[in-house]
Protein backbone atom coordinates (compact mmCIF):
# COMPACT_ATOMS: atom_id res chain seq x y z
CA UNK A 1 0.00 0.00 0.00
CA UNK A 2 1.96 2.86 -1.35
CA UNK A 3 -0.37 5.79 -1.90
CA UNK A 4 -2.06 8.06 1.18
CA UNK A 5 -5.40 6.83 -1.51
CA UNK A 6 -4.47 3.44 -1.05
CA UNK A 7 -4.43 4.37 3.10
CA UNK A 8 -7.81 6.34 3.07
CA UNK A 9 -9.49 3.58 1.26
CA UNK A 10 -8.14 0.89 3.21
CA UNK A 11 -8.92 2.48 6.78
CA UNK A 12 -12.42 3.62 5.31
CA UNK A 13 -13.27 0.22 4.16
CA UNK A 14 -12.22 -1.68 7.47
CA UNK A 15 -14.88 0.61 9.60
CA UNK A 16 -16.75 -0.20 6.93
CA UNK A 17 -16.71 -4.24 6.89
CA UNK A 18 -17.40 -3.48 10.91
CA UNK A 19 -20.14 -1.59 10.21
CA UNK A 20 -21.32 -4.32 7.56
CA UNK A 21 -21.58 -1.65 4.73
CA UNK A 22 -22.77 -2.82 1.55
CA UNK A 23 -20.32 -1.75 -1.90
CA UNK A 24 -23.31 0.86 -2.88
CA UNK A 25 -23.31 2.37 0.27
CA UNK A 26 -19.56 2.30 0.40
CA UNK A 27 -19.91 4.04 -2.67
CA UNK A 28 -21.92 6.73 -1.96
CA UNK A 29 -19.95 7.72 1.11
CA UNK A 30 -16.36 7.55 -0.81
CA UNK A 31 -16.94 9.15 -3.70
CA UNK A 32 -16.09 12.74 -4.18
CA UNK A 33 -18.90 15.42 -4.78
CA UNK A 34 -16.80 17.12 -7.52
CA UNK A 35 -13.31 17.99 -8.47
CA UNK A 36 -11.93 20.99 -10.35
CA UNK A 37 -8.78 21.10 -12.71
CA UNK A 38 -7.74 24.64 -13.85
CA UNK A 39 -5.48 25.81 -15.97
CA UNK A 40 -3.72 28.98 -14.43
CA UNK A 41 -0.98 30.89 -17.10
CA UNK A 42 0.76 33.93 -15.47
CA UNK A 43 3.12 35.95 -16.75
CA UNK A 44 6.65 35.26 -14.60
CA UNK A 45 8.49 38.38 -13.72
CA UNK A 46 10.93 37.51 -16.88
CA UNK A 47 8.31 38.21 -19.07
CA UNK A 48 8.28 34.06 -19.75
CA UNK A 49 4.41 32.89 -19.86
CA UNK A 50 4.00 29.90 -17.50
CA UNK A 51 0.85 27.79 -17.20
CA UNK A 52 0.55 25.90 -13.78
CA UNK A 53 -2.73 23.53 -12.84
CA UNK A 54 -4.58 24.05 -10.04
CA UNK A 55 -7.12 21.30 -8.41
CA UNK A 56 -10.13 21.25 -6.10
CA UNK A 57 -11.94 18.57 -4.72
CA UNK A 58 -14.79 19.10 -2.97
CA UNK A 59 -15.94 15.74 -0.94
CA UNK A 60 -18.85 15.94 1.39
CA UNK A 61 -21.00 18.35 1.42
CA UNK A 62 -23.86 16.93 3.78
CA UNK A 63 -22.61 18.39 6.99
CA UNK A 64 -21.94 21.84 6.38
CA UNK A 65 -19.56 23.79 3.62
CA UNK A 66 -16.90 22.40 3.02
CA UNK A 67 -13.37 22.20 4.56
CA UNK A 68 -9.50 21.71 3.19
CA UNK A 69 -6.53 23.11 2.76
CA UNK A 70 -4.44 24.50 -0.41
CA UNK A 71 -1.25 23.23 -0.98
CA UNK A 72 1.43 24.53 -3.26
CA UNK A 73 3.71 21.52 -4.05
CA UNK A 74 5.09 20.37 -7.58
CA UNK A 75 3.71 16.79 -6.55
CA UNK A 76 -0.11 17.76 -6.00
CA UNK A 77 -2.90 16.50 -8.41
CA UNK A 78 -6.21 15.59 -8.44
CA UNK A 79 -5.70 12.03 -6.76
CA UNK A 80 -3.97 13.80 -4.22
CA UNK A 81 -6.68 16.28 -3.27
CA UNK A 82 -8.77 13.41 -3.82
CA UNK A 83 -7.73 11.16 -1.15
CA UNK A 84 -6.59 14.27 1.39
CA UNK A 85 -10.31 15.81 0.84
CA UNK A 86 -11.88 12.41 1.80
CA UNK A 87 -9.65 12.71 4.94
CA UNK A 88 -11.52 15.90 5.82
CA UNK A 89 -15.02 14.40 5.49
CA UNK A 90 -13.55 11.88 8.02
CA UNK A 91 -11.79 14.65 10.04
CA UNK A 92 -14.80 17.07 10.09
CA UNK A 93 -17.17 14.68 11.10
CA UNK A 94 -15.02 13.21 13.88
CA UNK A 95 -14.79 16.53 16.06
CA UNK A 96 -17.99 16.87 14.69
CA UNK A 97 -17.83 20.39 13.11
CA UNK A 98 -20.29 21.71 10.65
CA UNK A 99 -17.93 20.82 7.39
CA UNK A 100 -17.54 18.65 4.87
CA UNK A 101 -14.60 17.91 3.23
CA UNK A 102 -12.34 19.31 0.24
CA UNK A 103 -8.55 19.82 -0.47
CA UNK A 104 -6.88 21.35 -3.38
CA UNK A 105 -3.57 23.28 -4.15
CA UNK A 106 -1.41 24.01 -7.18
CA UNK A 107 1.11 22.16 -9.02
CA UNK A 108 4.18 24.69 -8.26
CA UNK A 109 7.32 24.93 -6.08
CA UNK A 110 6.90 28.22 -3.90
CA UNK A 111 10.76 27.89 -3.38
CA UNK A 112 11.76 28.53 -7.13
CA UNK A 113 8.80 31.11 -8.27
CA UNK A 114 8.58 35.00 -6.29
CA UNK A 115 5.91 36.18 -3.71
CA UNK A 116 5.29 38.36 -6.82
CA UNK A 117 4.90 35.15 -9.19
CA UNK A 118 3.23 33.12 -5.95
CA UNK A 119 0.78 36.25 -5.38
CA UNK A 120 -0.63 36.24 -9.34
CA UNK A 121 -0.92 32.55 -9.86
CA UNK A 122 -2.91 32.19 -6.09
CA UNK A 123 -5.18 35.24 -7.25
CA UNK A 124 -5.63 33.72 -10.75
CA UNK A 125 -6.67 30.39 -9.13
CA UNK A 126 -9.07 32.02 -6.77
CA UNK A 127 -10.70 33.88 -10.18
CA UNK A 128 -10.87 30.49 -11.29
CA UNK A 129 -12.99 28.52 -8.68
CA UNK A 130 -14.71 31.85 -7.11
CA UNK A 131 -18.12 30.42 -8.00
CA UNK A 132 -17.11 27.01 -6.49
CA UNK A 133 -15.53 28.53 -3.03
CA UNK A 134 -17.66 31.07 -0.53
CA UNK A 135 -18.55 31.35 2.93
CA UNK A 136 -21.45 28.75 2.81
CA UNK A 137 -19.63 26.71 -0.02
CA UNK A 138 -15.96 25.51 0.41
CA UNK A 139 -13.38 27.48 2.96
CA UNK A 140 -9.81 26.43 2.46
CA UNK A 141 -7.06 26.98 4.32
CA UNK A 142 -2.93 26.91 4.59
CA UNK A 143 -1.28 23.53 3.68
CA UNK A 144 1.99 22.64 2.31
CA UNK A 145 3.91 25.92 1.71
CA UNK A 146 0.65 27.98 1.88
CA UNK A 147 0.62 30.61 4.48
CA UNK A 148 -1.42 33.59 6.18
CA UNK A 149 -0.02 35.53 3.69
CA UNK A 150 -1.55 33.27 1.03
CA UNK A 151 -5.06 33.38 3.06
CA UNK A 152 -4.74 37.13 2.81
CA UNK A 153 -4.81 37.19 -1.39
CA UNK A 154 -7.75 34.94 -1.35
CA UNK A 155 -10.01 36.50 0.63
CA UNK A 156 -9.12 39.54 -1.03
CA UNK A 157 -9.45 38.28 -4.65
CA UNK A 158 -12.83 36.63 -3.71
CA UNK A 159 -13.79 39.45 -2.06
CA UNK A 160 -13.53 41.73 -5.28
CA UNK A 161 -16.27 39.89 -6.87
CA UNK A 162 -18.57 38.85 -4.00
CA UNK A 163 -17.75 41.87 -1.46
CA UNK A 164 -15.72 41.77 1.79
CA UNK A 165 -15.67 37.89 2.68
CA UNK A 166 -13.63 36.82 5.75
CA UNK A 167 -15.08 34.20 6.25
CA UNK A 168 -14.06 32.33 2.71
CA UNK A 169 -11.04 31.11 4.06
CA UNK A 170 -8.98 30.72 6.86
CA UNK A 171 -5.82 30.66 8.55
CA UNK A 172 -5.75 34.34 7.86
CA UNK A 173 -3.01 36.87 9.41
CA UNK A 174 -4.60 37.91 13.47
CA UNK A 175 -4.38 41.45 11.65
CA UNK A 176 -7.02 40.81 8.87
CA UNK A 177 -9.76 38.19 10.84
CA UNK A 178 -7.55 35.54 11.73
CA UNK A 179 -8.52 33.63 15.08
CA UNK A 180 -6.51 33.73 18.03
CA UNK A 181 -4.71 30.61 18.86
CA UNK A 182 -4.78 29.42 15.38
CA UNK A 183 -1.04 28.97 15.03
CA UNK A 184 -0.66 26.66 18.41
CA UNK A 185 -4.13 24.80 17.59
CA UNK A 186 -2.48 21.70 16.21
CA UNK A 187 -0.20 21.11 18.77
CA UNK A 188 -2.14 22.26 21.90
CA UNK A 189 -4.92 19.78 20.31
CA UNK A 190 -2.83 16.99 20.20
CA UNK A 191 -1.68 17.64 24.08
CA UNK A 192 -5.52 17.95 25.02
CA UNK A 193 -5.93 14.38 23.08
CA UNK A 194 -2.44 13.40 25.14
CA UNK A 195 -4.48 14.55 28.24
CA UNK A 196 -7.52 12.07 27.16
CA UNK A 197 -5.23 9.21 26.87
CA UNK A 198 -3.30 9.85 30.25
CA UNK A 199 -6.36 10.17 31.89
CA UNK A 200 -7.79 6.55 30.78
CA UNK A 201 -4.48 5.49 32.01
CA UNK A 202 -4.86 7.21 35.50
CA UNK A 203 -1.24 8.70 34.81
CA UNK A 204 -0.30 12.34 35.58
CA UNK A 205 1.82 14.30 33.11
CA UNK A 206 4.55 14.90 35.01
CA UNK A 207 4.69 11.06 35.46
CA UNK A 208 5.09 10.42 31.51
CA UNK A 209 7.99 10.58 29.39
CA UNK A 210 7.43 11.90 25.67
CA UNK A 211 9.12 11.49 22.39
CA UNK A 212 8.96 14.34 19.75
CA UNK A 213 9.69 13.50 16.07
CA UNK A 214 9.65 17.22 14.45
CA UNK A 215 10.34 20.42 15.61
CA UNK A 216 8.02 22.44 13.21
CA UNK A 217 4.98 24.53 14.06
CA UNK A 218 3.17 21.15 15.15
CA UNK A 219 5.88 19.68 17.54
CA UNK A 220 7.41 22.88 18.77
CA UNK A 221 3.86 23.69 20.16
CA UNK A 222 3.34 20.23 21.53
CA UNK A 223 6.62 19.88 23.26
CA UNK A 224 6.12 23.73 24.38
CA UNK A 225 2.90 22.96 26.39
CA UNK A 226 3.62 19.48 27.48
CA UNK A 227 6.68 21.47 29.24
CA UNK A 228 4.70 23.90 30.44
CA UNK A 229 2.48 21.12 32.11
CA UNK A 230 5.33 19.65 33.66
CA UNK A 231 5.78 16.58 31.42
CA UNK A 232 9.47 14.89 30.73
CA UNK A 233 9.73 15.56 26.75
CA UNK A 234 13.04 13.60 26.48
CA UNK A 235 13.89 13.50 23.09
CA UNK A 236 13.23 15.83 19.82
CA UNK A 237 14.40 15.88 16.24
CA UNK A 238 13.95 18.09 13.21
CA UNK A 239 15.55 17.11 9.66
CA UNK A 240 19.49 17.34 11.23
CA UNK A 241 18.65 14.26 13.93
CA UNK A 242 17.52 14.37 17.70
CA UNK A 243 18.34 14.99 21.43
CA UNK A 244 18.26 13.22 23.92
CA UNK A 245 18.32 13.70 27.85
CA UNK A 246 16.60 11.06 30.61
CA UNK A 247 15.33 13.78 32.66
CA UNK A 248 13.45 15.94 30.06
CA UNK A 249 14.77 18.57 27.58
CA UNK A 250 14.87 22.51 28.42
CA UNK A 251 11.80 23.04 25.30
CA UNK A 252 12.11 27.02 25.24
CA UNK A 253 15.54 26.93 25.43
CA UNK A 254 15.84 24.74 22.53
CA UNK A 255 13.13 26.76 20.41
CA UNK A 256 14.72 30.21 20.82
CA UNK A 257 18.09 27.85 19.65
CA UNK A 258 16.41 26.99 16.73
CA UNK A 259 14.68 30.18 16.13
CA UNK A 260 17.81 31.84 15.41
CA UNK A 261 18.15 29.48 12.89
CA UNK A 262 19.85 27.00 14.09
CA UNK A 263 19.32 23.35 13.92
CA UNK A 264 18.60 20.89 16.75
CA UNK A 265 21.96 18.86 15.88
CA UNK A 266 24.48 21.89 16.46
CA UNK A 267 22.71 22.47 20.00
CA UNK A 268 25.91 21.74 22.38
CA UNK A 269 24.30 20.02 25.33
CA UNK A 270 22.40 16.40 25.38
CA UNK A 271 23.04 13.30 23.66
CA UNK A 272 23.23 13.36 19.87
CA UNK A 273 20.40 10.57 18.00
CA UNK A 274 19.66 9.96 14.88
CA UNK A 275 15.77 9.89 13.88
CA UNK A 276 15.45 6.01 13.88
CA UNK A 277 17.40 5.93 16.99
CA UNK A 278 14.72 8.76 18.31
CA UNK A 279 11.52 6.45 17.36
CA UNK A 280 13.01 3.79 18.88
CA UNK A 281 13.60 5.16 22.02
CA UNK A 282 11.74 3.47 25.14
CA UNK A 283 9.01 6.25 26.49
CA UNK A 284 5.02 6.62 27.00
CA UNK A 285 3.80 8.56 24.20
CA UNK A 286 5.62 9.05 21.30
CA UNK A 287 4.44 11.88 18.66
CA UNK A 288 5.11 11.73 14.89
CA UNK A 289 4.99 15.38 13.93
CA UNK A 290 6.97 15.19 10.96
CA UNK A 291 6.56 13.20 7.79
CA UNK A 292 4.22 10.71 6.76
CA UNK A 293 5.00 7.33 6.82
CA UNK A 294 7.77 7.44 9.20
CA UNK A 295 6.84 4.37 11.40
CA UNK A 296 6.69 1.67 8.92
CA UNK A 297 7.44 -2.40 8.42
CA UNK A 298 10.97 -2.01 8.72
CA UNK A 299 10.89 0.01 12.03
CA UNK A 300 7.83 -0.65 13.84
CA UNK A 301 9.43 -3.58 15.72
CA UNK A 302 11.70 -1.26 17.11
CA UNK A 303 9.08 1.10 18.98
CA UNK A 304 9.33 0.56 22.94
CA UNK A 305 6.07 3.72 23.24
CA UNK A 306 3.01 2.63 24.91
CA UNK A 307 1.10 4.79 22.33
CA UNK A 308 1.62 6.70 19.34
CA UNK A 309 -0.52 10.22 18.79
CA UNK A 310 -0.01 11.53 15.57
CA UNK A 311 0.32 14.85 14.89
CA UNK A 312 1.55 14.42 11.25
CA UNK A 313 -0.93 13.12 8.61
CA UNK A 314 -0.05 9.25 7.76
CA UNK A 315 2.95 8.77 9.66
CA UNK A 316 2.05 5.40 10.69
CA UNK A 317 1.34 3.06 7.40
CA UNK A 318 -1.23 0.39 7.53
CA UNK A 319 1.28 -2.44 8.20
CA UNK A 320 2.61 -0.83 10.86
CA UNK A 321 -0.57 0.21 12.07
CA UNK A 322 -1.68 -3.61 12.16
CA UNK A 323 2.06 -4.55 14.02
CA UNK A 324 0.73 -1.69 16.52
CA UNK A 325 -2.75 -3.46 17.38
CA UNK A 326 -0.94 -6.64 17.68
CA UNK A 327 2.24 -5.57 20.26
CA UNK A 328 -0.34 -3.47 22.70
CA UNK A 329 0.63 0.04 21.11
CA UNK A 330 -2.42 2.56 21.37
CA UNK A 331 -2.53 4.44 17.84
CA UNK A 332 -4.57 7.65 18.45
CA UNK A 333 -5.18 8.43 14.77
CA UNK A 334 -4.21 11.75 12.70
CA UNK A 335 -8.00 12.25 12.01
CA UNK A 336 -8.31 12.90 15.96
CA UNK A 337 -5.51 13.73 16.93
CA UNK A 338 -4.55 16.49 14.74
CA UNK A 339 -7.86 17.74 14.20
CA UNK A 340 -6.98 21.30 16.68
CA UNK A 341 -6.02 22.62 13.35
CA UNK A 342 -9.39 22.16 11.93
CA UNK A 343 -11.18 22.80 15.01
CA UNK A 344 -9.89 26.12 15.25
CA UNK A 345 -10.40 27.04 11.47
CA UNK A 346 -13.96 26.55 12.39
CA UNK A 347 -13.56 28.70 15.75
CA UNK A 348 -12.11 31.59 12.86
CA UNK A 349 -14.69 30.85 10.16
CA UNK A 350 -17.46 31.25 12.81
CA UNK A 351 -15.90 34.39 14.53
CA UNK A 352 -15.98 36.18 10.92
CA UNK A 353 -19.30 35.16 9.92
CA UNK A 354 -20.69 36.74 13.15
CA UNK A 355 -17.85 39.40 13.40
CA UNK A 356 -17.01 38.59 16.66
CA UNK A 357 -13.40 37.94 18.08
CA UNK A 358 -12.91 35.76 20.54
CA UNK A 359 -10.28 35.58 22.83
CA UNK A 360 -7.34 33.28 23.18
CA UNK A 361 -8.77 31.65 26.34
CA UNK A 362 -12.10 31.08 24.73
CA UNK A 363 -10.31 29.62 21.74
CA UNK A 364 -8.27 27.27 23.82
CA UNK A 365 -11.20 26.26 26.39
CA UNK A 366 -13.72 25.57 23.26
CA UNK A 367 -10.90 23.71 21.66
CA UNK A 368 -10.09 21.55 24.81
CA UNK A 369 -13.72 20.30 24.82
CA UNK A 370 -13.79 19.58 21.33
CA UNK A 371 -10.86 17.68 21.27
CA UNK A 372 -11.85 15.75 24.35
CA UNK A 373 -15.41 15.29 23.62
CA UNK A 374 -13.90 13.37 20.30
CA UNK A 375 -11.41 11.10 22.39
CA UNK A 376 -14.05 10.08 24.51
CA UNK A 377 -16.36 9.28 21.61
CA UNK A 378 -13.71 7.41 19.99
CA UNK A 379 -12.66 5.43 23.02
CA UNK A 380 -15.93 4.47 23.61
CA UNK A 381 -16.22 3.32 20.17
CA UNK A 382 -13.38 0.96 20.39
CA UNK A 383 -14.10 -0.25 23.48
CA UNK A 384 -17.96 -1.32 22.84
CA UNK A 385 -17.12 -2.85 19.50
CA UNK A 386 -13.05 -3.87 20.49
CA UNK A 387 -11.56 -2.86 17.71
CA UNK A 388 -8.28 -0.22 17.27
CA UNK A 389 -9.01 3.67 18.11
CA UNK A 390 -8.34 3.91 14.10
CA UNK A 391 -11.14 1.77 12.66
CA UNK A 392 -13.31 3.27 15.73
CA UNK A 393 -12.44 6.93 14.82
CA UNK A 394 -13.87 6.41 10.84
CA UNK A 395 -17.22 4.19 12.29
CA UNK A 396 -17.84 7.42 14.12
CA UNK A 397 -16.98 9.82 10.94
CA UNK A 398 -19.16 7.20 8.51
CA UNK A 399 -21.76 7.65 10.82
CA UNK A 400 -21.74 10.80 11.58
CA UNK A 401 -21.15 11.68 7.32
CA UNK A 402 -24.27 8.26 7.01
CA UNK A 403 -26.50 10.29 8.96
CA UNK A 404 -26.60 14.07 7.56
CA UNK A 405 -27.08 12.29 4.14
CA UNK A 406 -29.81 9.73 5.35
CA UNK A 407 -31.62 12.63 6.69
CA UNK A 408 -30.91 15.25 4.15
CA UNK A 409 -31.64 12.74 1.06
CA UNK A 410 -29.50 11.49 -1.35
CA UNK B 1 -34.46 -0.77 -54.15
CA UNK B 2 -30.78 -2.88 -54.28
CA UNK B 3 -29.95 0.47 -52.37
CA UNK B 4 -31.73 0.23 -49.72
CA UNK B 5 -31.67 -3.23 -49.34
CA UNK B 6 -28.04 -3.09 -48.74
CA UNK B 7 -28.46 -0.16 -46.49
CA UNK B 8 -30.89 -2.24 -44.26
CA UNK B 9 -28.43 -5.02 -44.23
CA UNK B 10 -25.66 -2.62 -43.31
CA UNK B 11 -26.60 -1.22 -40.41
CA UNK B 12 -29.15 -3.46 -38.82
CA UNK B 13 -27.65 -6.95 -39.95
CA UNK B 14 -26.30 -7.40 -36.21
CA UNK B 15 -30.16 -6.30 -34.45
CA UNK B 16 -31.81 -9.13 -32.95
CA UNK B 17 -34.99 -7.96 -34.67
CA UNK B 18 -33.62 -8.93 -37.66
CA UNK B 19 -31.55 -12.01 -36.93
CA UNK B 20 -31.28 -15.15 -39.92
CA UNK B 21 -32.72 -12.86 -42.09
CA UNK B 22 -31.87 -13.51 -46.19
CA UNK B 23 -31.09 -10.81 -48.13
CA UNK B 24 -34.10 -11.61 -49.91
CA UNK B 25 -36.34 -11.25 -46.37
CA UNK B 26 -34.83 -7.99 -45.96
CA UNK B 27 -35.95 -7.04 -49.63
CA UNK B 28 -39.33 -8.42 -48.34
CA UNK B 29 -39.12 -6.43 -45.78
CA UNK B 30 -38.64 -2.87 -47.07
CA UNK B 31 -41.17 -3.75 -50.01
CA UNK B 32 -43.75 -3.97 -46.83
CA UNK B 33 -42.58 -0.82 -45.21
CA UNK B 34 -43.20 2.76 -46.27
CA UNK B 35 -40.17 5.24 -46.27
CA UNK B 36 -40.75 8.00 -43.58
CA UNK B 37 -38.39 11.45 -43.67
CA UNK B 38 -38.83 13.07 -40.20
CA UNK B 39 -37.60 16.84 -40.31
CA UNK B 40 -35.78 17.97 -37.38
CA UNK B 41 -37.96 18.60 -34.16
CA UNK B 42 -41.04 16.84 -35.74
CA UNK B 43 -42.84 14.32 -34.09
CA UNK B 44 -42.80 10.77 -35.15
CA UNK B 45 -45.26 9.47 -32.41
CA UNK B 46 -47.07 11.08 -29.49
CA UNK B 47 -48.07 9.63 -26.25
CA UNK B 48 -51.60 8.69 -25.91
CA UNK B 49 -51.87 7.60 -29.36
CA UNK B 50 -53.09 4.53 -30.70
CA UNK B 51 -49.91 3.04 -31.98
CA UNK B 52 -49.51 2.12 -35.97
CA UNK B 53 -46.27 -0.11 -36.31
CA UNK B 54 -42.35 -0.60 -35.91
CA UNK B 55 -40.22 1.98 -36.87
CA UNK B 56 -37.30 0.54 -38.64
CA UNK B 57 -34.27 3.47 -38.11
CA UNK B 58 -32.81 3.56 -41.48
CA UNK B 59 -30.71 7.97 -40.50
CA UNK B 60 -31.00 10.27 -38.17
CA UNK B 61 -31.59 10.29 -34.49
CA UNK B 62 -34.83 10.08 -32.33
CA UNK B 63 -35.11 11.56 -28.97
CA UNK B 64 -37.98 9.26 -26.43
CA UNK B 65 -39.40 11.71 -24.45
CA UNK B 66 -41.71 11.34 -21.51
CA UNK B 67 -44.53 13.72 -21.35
CA UNK B 68 -46.05 14.70 -18.09
CA UNK B 69 -49.73 16.37 -18.28
CA UNK B 70 -49.18 17.37 -21.93
CA UNK B 71 -45.65 19.41 -21.31
CA UNK B 72 -42.28 17.94 -21.98
CA UNK B 73 -41.01 16.48 -19.17
CA UNK B 74 -37.71 14.43 -19.67
CA UNK B 75 -35.47 12.91 -22.34
CA UNK B 76 -35.63 8.79 -21.71
CA UNK B 77 -33.25 8.24 -23.96
CA UNK B 78 -31.85 9.35 -27.78
CA UNK B 79 -31.94 6.78 -30.39
CA UNK B 80 -29.37 6.52 -33.18
CA UNK B 81 -28.01 3.31 -35.54
CA UNK B 82 -28.98 -0.14 -35.46
CA UNK B 83 -32.35 0.45 -34.01
CA UNK B 84 -36.17 0.09 -33.94
CA UNK B 85 -38.54 2.07 -31.99
CA UNK B 86 -42.05 1.72 -31.21
CA UNK B 87 -42.29 -2.45 -31.28
CA UNK B 88 -44.55 -2.91 -28.63
CA UNK B 89 -47.01 -2.26 -31.13
CA UNK B 90 -46.76 -5.48 -33.07
CA UNK B 91 -47.67 -7.22 -30.12
CA UNK B 92 -50.41 -5.41 -28.26
CA UNK B 93 -53.05 -2.25 -29.30
CA UNK B 94 -51.88 -0.20 -25.67
CA UNK B 95 -51.55 3.38 -26.91
CA UNK B 96 -47.87 4.93 -26.97
CA UNK B 97 -46.87 5.69 -23.48
CA UNK B 98 -44.08 8.07 -24.36
CA UNK B 99 -43.18 10.86 -27.44
CA UNK B 100 -41.02 10.19 -30.03
CA UNK B 101 -38.91 13.56 -31.77
CA UNK B 102 -36.48 13.35 -34.24
CA UNK B 103 -33.51 15.30 -33.02
CA UNK B 104 -31.94 15.71 -36.77
CA UNK B 105 -33.29 14.83 -40.26
CA UNK B 106 -34.63 11.41 -39.71
CA UNK B 107 -35.51 8.50 -42.10
CA UNK B 108 -37.62 5.22 -40.99
CA UNK B 109 -39.26 2.82 -42.34
CA UNK B 110 -43.00 2.24 -40.87
CA UNK B 111 -44.15 -1.64 -41.23
CA UNK B 112 -47.69 -0.96 -39.85
CA UNK B 113 -49.68 -4.19 -37.90
CA UNK B 114 -51.82 -4.77 -40.62
CA UNK B 115 -49.41 -5.69 -43.07
CA UNK B 116 -47.32 -7.72 -41.05
CA UNK B 117 -50.76 -9.86 -40.42
CA UNK B 118 -50.91 -10.27 -43.80
CA UNK B 119 -47.73 -11.64 -44.37
CA UNK B 120 -48.76 -14.10 -41.63
CA UNK B 121 -52.10 -15.33 -43.23
CA UNK B 122 -49.99 -15.76 -46.55
CA UNK B 123 -47.17 -17.22 -44.35
CA UNK B 124 -44.43 -15.60 -45.09
CA UNK B 125 -41.15 -16.58 -43.37
CA UNK B 126 -39.91 -12.95 -43.10
CA UNK B 127 -43.14 -12.77 -40.90
CA UNK B 128 -42.79 -15.10 -38.79
CA UNK B 129 -39.17 -14.55 -38.31
CA UNK B 130 -39.65 -10.80 -37.33
CA UNK B 131 -42.20 -12.03 -34.95
CA UNK B 132 -40.27 -14.46 -33.27
CA UNK B 133 -37.54 -12.07 -33.22
CA UNK B 134 -39.79 -9.28 -31.61
CA UNK B 135 -40.64 -11.82 -28.58
CA UNK B 136 -36.77 -12.91 -28.13
CA UNK B 137 -36.39 -9.20 -28.13
CA UNK B 138 -38.76 -8.13 -25.72
CA UNK B 139 -37.62 -11.14 -23.31
CA UNK B 140 -34.42 -10.30 -23.19
CA UNK B 141 -35.80 -6.31 -22.10
CA UNK B 142 -37.64 -7.97 -19.36
CA UNK B 143 -35.09 -10.09 -18.27
CA UNK B 144 -32.74 -6.94 -18.21
CA UNK B 145 -35.56 -4.71 -16.79
CA UNK B 146 -36.31 -7.20 -13.89
CA UNK B 147 -32.41 -7.60 -12.94
CA UNK B 148 -32.87 -3.67 -12.95
CA UNK B 149 -35.26 -3.61 -10.73
CA UNK B 150 -33.39 -6.42 -8.54
CA UNK B 151 -30.67 -4.62 -8.18
CA UNK B 152 -32.68 -1.16 -7.04
CA UNK B 153 -34.65 -3.49 -4.62
CA UNK B 154 -31.19 -4.67 -3.20
CA UNK B 155 -29.58 -1.50 -3.29
CA UNK B 156 -33.04 0.32 -1.42
CA UNK B 157 -32.71 -2.45 1.06
CA UNK B 158 -29.01 -2.05 1.91
CA UNK B 159 -29.64 1.25 1.81
CA UNK B 160 -33.04 1.24 4.67
CA UNK B 161 -30.98 -1.33 6.57
CA UNK B 162 -27.38 1.68 6.82
CA UNK B 163 -30.65 4.01 7.88
CA UNK B 164 -31.78 1.77 10.47
CA UNK B 165 -28.42 0.71 11.94
CA UNK B 166 -27.08 4.65 12.01
CA UNK B 167 -29.84 5.38 14.50
CA UNK B 168 -29.35 2.24 16.37
CA UNK B 169 -25.53 0.51 16.61
CA UNK B 170 -23.92 3.38 15.21
CA UNK B 171 -25.57 5.91 17.58
CA UNK B 172 -22.93 8.38 18.98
Amino acid sequence: MSGILDQTLHYFNKAADVMGLSDHVREMLASPYKSITVQLPIIMDDGEIKVFTGFRVQHNRKRGPMKGGLRYHPTVDLDHCKSLSSLMTWKTALIDIPFGGAKGGINCDPKVISDAELERVTRKFINAIADDIGPLKDIPAPDVNTNAQVMAWIMDEYSKSAGYAPGVVTGKPLDLHGSAGREAATGRGVVFVCESLLEDWDQPFEDTSFVIQGFGNVGHWAANILYDLNAKVVAVSDISGGLYCEDGLDIPALYEFVGEGNLLSDYPDYDKITNDQLLALKCDILIPAAMGRAIHDDNVGALQCKAIVEAANSPVTPEADAVCFENGITVIPDILANAGGVTVSYFEWTQNIQQFQWSEVDINTRLKLKMRKGYATVAKVAKKHNVDMRTAAFIVSIGRVGKATVLSGI
Amino acid sequence: MEKAVQSLINSHQDNVIFQYFSDGEFKELIAATEELVIEKDEIIFEAGQEPVGIYILVEGKVAIIKMKEGKYARTLAELEGHTVLGEMALLNKRKRTSTAKAVERTVLLLLKRETLNKLLENNSLMGFKLSHNLGAALSTKVDKMNAALMQMKTQFQEFNKFKHSLFSDWDF
